[in-house]
């Protein structure tokens, strides 16, 4: 299946996707130390989101989210490329920080149309997701 | 986006790698929230705790900052001129304190000045109605925005450091008068100005902030002569359960001076009351230490100000922190030289208080010692930092700046 979206932050990976249905934060539900979820009560609490596609529908960390997240990629625990529905500015920094693709956007709904365990391939340049 | 010719070269690496990294970050940033352009900034404030070898990319080859810029207080309440007294560990201070020696050059080099406060506009970093500013801090961008009337938008700390570095920023978002009217409206009910506390209004932006999340708030019904310290207290606490970043108080924001010109004679999305017990419901969620002694005492979050360590420093005459308990105040070190002449920090420091040049809501990591159990504060930011990242292992609760002095000085939190 392919969903066709905007590159805000573009490059090409291929991996294996971890969605969640609700809005995310890099500094609350997310450890840089392990590069899992930190979700109180949530399904996908200690899932490994490091050199995984993370899907969500909107961000919401806070000011000094960036900085975890560059901590994070230093230690291999971050992600490797980001898909969401519309993306705000904290994910937007956070992504071209340690330069990984960012896509929003899209003619379908990602969160529907992406199940956590799909492989998904983030093709920017021609502002394409394909879900495998 | 439309470029200057300035703005070209340093694009093209004229004026350096770092400049040119810098540049690029916030041309494409820009361009994901379609800026046209980007603006000078009047002023930054930047995040001091960097990562050593982010910092050093992005400022490879840069002089002199583009704009004039401060920095932020010291993380990990790990200030080293008083993080041994205050009883963290060597191994957790060392690395810290290195680091810091290393950032201080490349700061110095640029001109960053090393203000170490989060209230730098109450030291020398003002600036006036209108002004583009990048400020580092979830409060001050709230008080760029609703007590100034500055522009500023929600920037995490990388694209703040590039403004800082360049002087330049997209123009977008907040940026632009018609995205900053309010669409979430607040009616304070049955409003008496002379039965409101400090706390009270803290009380209002602790509640308010987890409602509206990231929208505009505007607030109707509080009286216009409420003090810039209450309101500071009010937009830090809401800081803390929000992500709001402008919030009119009609009446005392330069954009308000009605409810129409708030809401830019629209509809607000949402409208909520706060009455008196919507206060007291949110002053509960901090007040469970009636059982236990105080250890630790957290003020300066905002970081005081001088007419605060007068208070204090009143209170504290002749008294003495209780054996094994601490007082821990956060305050710019400039503010600190002004108590120092005027005898303040001597009487507070003889009674056993520590100042610190840190972020005292314990962000990243909540380096609290170990012997420490229950903390009192005057600031629900502090308090609800500090229960999420000690995982609930520090009991907080939240009072008046007396109350905090006198458990302190006694060790019970008790009284009004």
């Amino acid at each position: 299946m392919e969903l066709k979206g905007r590159a805000v932050n573009k490059g090409d990976i291929e991996g294996i996707a971890v969605v969640l249905e609700k809005p995310f934060s890099f500094t609350g539900d997310f450890d840089p130390n392990s590069g899992t979820l930190t979700i109180k009560d949530h399904p996908l609490f200690g899932q490994k989101i490091a050199n995984k596609v993370v899907v969500f529908p909107l961000g919401t960390g806070a000011v000094n989210a960036a900085i975890g997240v560059y901590r994070a990629h230093k230690q291999g625990n971050a992600p490797i490329g980001i898909i969401c529905r519309k993306a705000d500015p904290i994910t937007v920094e956070c992504a071209m920080t340690i330069n990984i693709p960012l896509m929003d956007s899209f003619d379908k709904d990602p969160i529907e149309k992406i199940k956590t365990g799909n492989r998904v391939k983030i093709l920017g340049e021609e502002g394409m997701v394909i879900v495998e | 986006m439309i470029l200057t010719k300035e703005e070209e070269a340093m694009a093209k690496g004229k004026y350096g790698p770092g400049i040119e990294r810098c540049i690029q970050l916030l041309i494409k940033y820009g361009k994901a929230f379609d800026a046209e352009k980007l603006v000078n900034v009047a002023s930054a404030h930047v995040f001091n705790a960097f990562p050593l070898d982010l910092l050093a990319e992005l400022t490879e080859g840069a002089g002199q900052a583009g704009t004039f810029t401060t920095l932020h207080p010291f993380m990990s309440l790990c200030d080293p001129q008083c993080c041994d007294e205050m009883g963290l560990s060597e191994e957790f201070s060392s690395i810290r304190k290195d680091e810091h020696a290393q950032r201080l050059k490349i700061y110095h080099r640029l001109g960053f000045l090393q203000t170490y406060t989060c209230a730098p506009m109450l030291i020398g970093n003002l600036v006036k109605k209108g002004d583009f500013v990048s400020w580092f801090g979830s409060e001050i961008q709230l008080f760029a925005n609703s007590v100034i009337g500055a522009k500023q938008n929600r920037e995490g700390a990388v694209i703040n450091m590039a403004v800082g570095i360049t002087g330049k920023a997209p123009y977008m978002g907040l940026f632009l008068d018609e995205n900053r009217y309010a669409q979430f409206l607040v009616e304070i009910e049955d409003f008496d100005p002379n039965s409101m506390t400090t706390i009270d209004y803290g009380a209002i932006g602790y509640y308010i902030g987890g409602i509206a999340q990231d929208r505009n708030i505007a607030i109707s019904g509080l009286s216009p002569a409420i003090s810039l310290y209450d309101i500071m207290h009010l937009l830090t606490s809401l800081s803390a359960s929000g992500a709001a970043v402008i919030c009119h108080i009609v009446g005392v924001t330069p954009e308000a001076p009605d409810l129409a010109a708030a809401l830019g004679k629209k509809k607000p999305e949402e409208k909520i009351p706060v009455s008196k017990d919507e206060i007291r419901r949110t002053r509960a969620i901090y007040s469970d230490l009636t059982s236990d002694g105080v250890d630790l005492v957290i003020l300066g979050c905002p970081h005081c100000t001088i007419q605060e360590l007068k208070r204090m420093a009143d209170l504290l005459e002749g008294q003495r922190v209780g054996t094994h308990r601490r007082l821990w105040i956060g305050t710019a070190h400039q503010i600190y030289d002004l108590a120092q002449t005027m005898g303040y920090s001597q009487t507070i420091e003889k009674a056993g208080g520590i100042f610190a040049r840190t972020c005292m809501a314990t962000i990243p990591d909540c380096p609290i010692p170990a012997d420490v159990k229950t903390v009192a504060t005057n600031s629900f930011k502090t308090a609800h930092y500090m229960d999420r990242i000690s995982k609930g292992r520090i009991k907080v609760a939240v009072g008046e700046l007396e109350k905090c002095i006198q458990a302190a000085v006694r060790g019970k939190w008790e009284g009004a």
